[in-house]
């Protein structure tokens, strides 16, 4: 068996005939790395010995036929083999692209892009070259969401505070704002870290959950790009006072689910079920669907006249 | 299925690294948040109904699994229980493995019978663990 990687991705493991069939066909490239059992640290598929041949016979063969996904091979590994034709519908979102947009040109454009076209997001955003800029634009959205969120409600509270301290002396005053400061400063700094820690967590989740439906046709990589962007524009709703978590929670399941099926390349239904699934188990997920059923059967009263 | 030991390839997702750090920051984020006297996590699920969800249990199950009372963890949750001791051998490897840059542990190969059973066993873990949850004297959660 031959383990054949590509940049931070695993494409797998293959018996050698595969690999030869693959390379031939164009589904394998020379810089994809391969490592089997008794050597000390991967090379390139290039420089194995047994496959010069077949690397040879690939770059002569000028009439040879548009190469073909292979069994077991993840879609993105072959699409990139075949050519720049294929790998258009892989080209990346904008903030892939950020070296040559610009950092906060490439942010707008992915936020709006998953907002208002997430069909069309998810099915250009590649679903391999590591989880760093996935995390990193998560991590900015919902930090960015979060911390605005934190600051309104500590100036709401603030009015509450005010009137309370002002009937307090002034030592027990400045102790109060102190400790609260201090708590909202804290909470600013734990920010981001407890939004990576939890997209990991809700990543692997859904993860084992599409696992078990038979939708999992990608590595976990995968899922984790397709939720770490969707939460990353999403969680951008918290800004609004009042009712922004609630439109950021049901925009970003909404958009999860449109992910999951985009970036795994498996139906809607599994999708939503792997979404679902992990709120479901979870007692709190009930509560909020209950929740949300409760405000959608209540407006839908509403509207006929009940 | 077969388990293969791999080097690292260059570039590769470090997934013990990650995993190891994401256990280990919940874990100084659980002990950080009980060490302050923060409210415990209450489920909305018994609120509703009266009876235990699925992870009934999970917080407490932790607390002991942590103390070392293993049998008071087992029977809050076993899942959970089945969890904690999975996570726990887990990160001793993943820990072994970065501090000695010792080639990885690989899962291939799952023939499709395979990967049937493993479902099924999760499936039936799940359900077990739900119906020993509500079985047990009301009032337990």
């Amino acid at each position: 068996m031959i383990h054949v990687n590509r940049g931070a991705t695993s494409l797998g493991a293959f018996p050698e005939d595969q690999v030869r069939e693959g390379i031939r066909a164009g589904r394998f490239l020379g810089s994809d790395l391969g490592w089997k059992e008794g050597m000390a640290n991967w090379q390139p598929l290039s420089q194995f010995a047994e496959f010069s041949s077949d690397f040879a016979a690939a770059s002569s063969a000028p009439g040879a036929p548009p190469p073909q996904p292979p069994a077991g091979v993840p879609a993105p590994a072959a699409q990139q083999a075949q050519g720049p034709s294929s790998a258009a519908p892989r080209s990346g979102l904008p903030w892939e692209r950020r070296d040559s947009l610009g950092f906060l040109n490439a942010f707008v454009q992915t936020v709006s892009m998953i907002l208002t076209r997430p069909v069309e997001a998810f099915t250009v955003m590649r679903t391999e070259g590591g989880i760093g800029d996935a995390l990193l634009f998560g991590v900015i959205g919902g930090s960015i969401g979060a911390i605005v969120a934190t600051l309104f409600s500590a100036a709401i509270h603030s009015l509450g505070w005010a009137a309370a301290l002002s009937q307090r002396s002034p030592l027990e005053g400045m102790m109060g704002v102190s400790v609260s400061g201090a708590m909202i400063f804290f909470r600013i700094i734990l920010t981001p870290i407890f939004i990576a820690i939890g997209l990991f967590i809700w990543a692997g989740l859904v993860h084992i959950c599409l696992l078990m439906l038979g939708g999992a046709n990608k590595p976990f990589e995968a899922s984790f790009r397709a939720l770490s962007f969707a939460y990353g524009a999403t969680a951008l709703f918290c800004i609004v006072p009042c009712c922004g978590w609630a439109v950021a929670l049901v925009w970003g399941l909404i958009a999860d689910c449109i992910g999951i099926s985009r970036s795994q390349e498996t139906d809607i239904g599994r999708a939503v079920i792997a979404v679902i699934l992990p709120l479901v188990v979870c007692c709190g997920g009930i509560f909020i669907i209950c929740l949300m059923l409760g405000v959608g059967v209540g407006a839908l009263m509403q509207h006929n006249g009940h | 299925m077969r388990i293969v030991r791999r080097p690292l390839a260059p570039g590769e997702n470090d997934y013990e690294l990650i995993w190891f750090c994401v256990t280990l920051v919940c874990l100084l984020l659980a002990m950080g948040w009980f060490a302050i006297g923060l409210p415990w996590p209450h489920c909305a699920f018994l609120a509703l109904t009266g009876h235990p969800c699925v992870t009934c249990g999970a917080t407490r199950c932790a607390l002991a699994f942590f103390h070392a009372n293993f049998l008071v963890a087992w029977k809050w949750n076993p899942l959970v229980f089945i969890v904690l001791c999975g996570l726990s051998i887990f990160d001793a490897y993943a820990f072994f493995v970065l501090i000695f840059r010792v080639p990885r542990l690989r899962l291939i190969q799952f023939s499709i019978a395979e990967k049937s059973l493993l479902r099924g066993l999760v499936i039936v873990l799940v359900l077990a663990n739900w119906i020993y949850l509500l079985s047990r004297p009301p009032g337990v959660f």
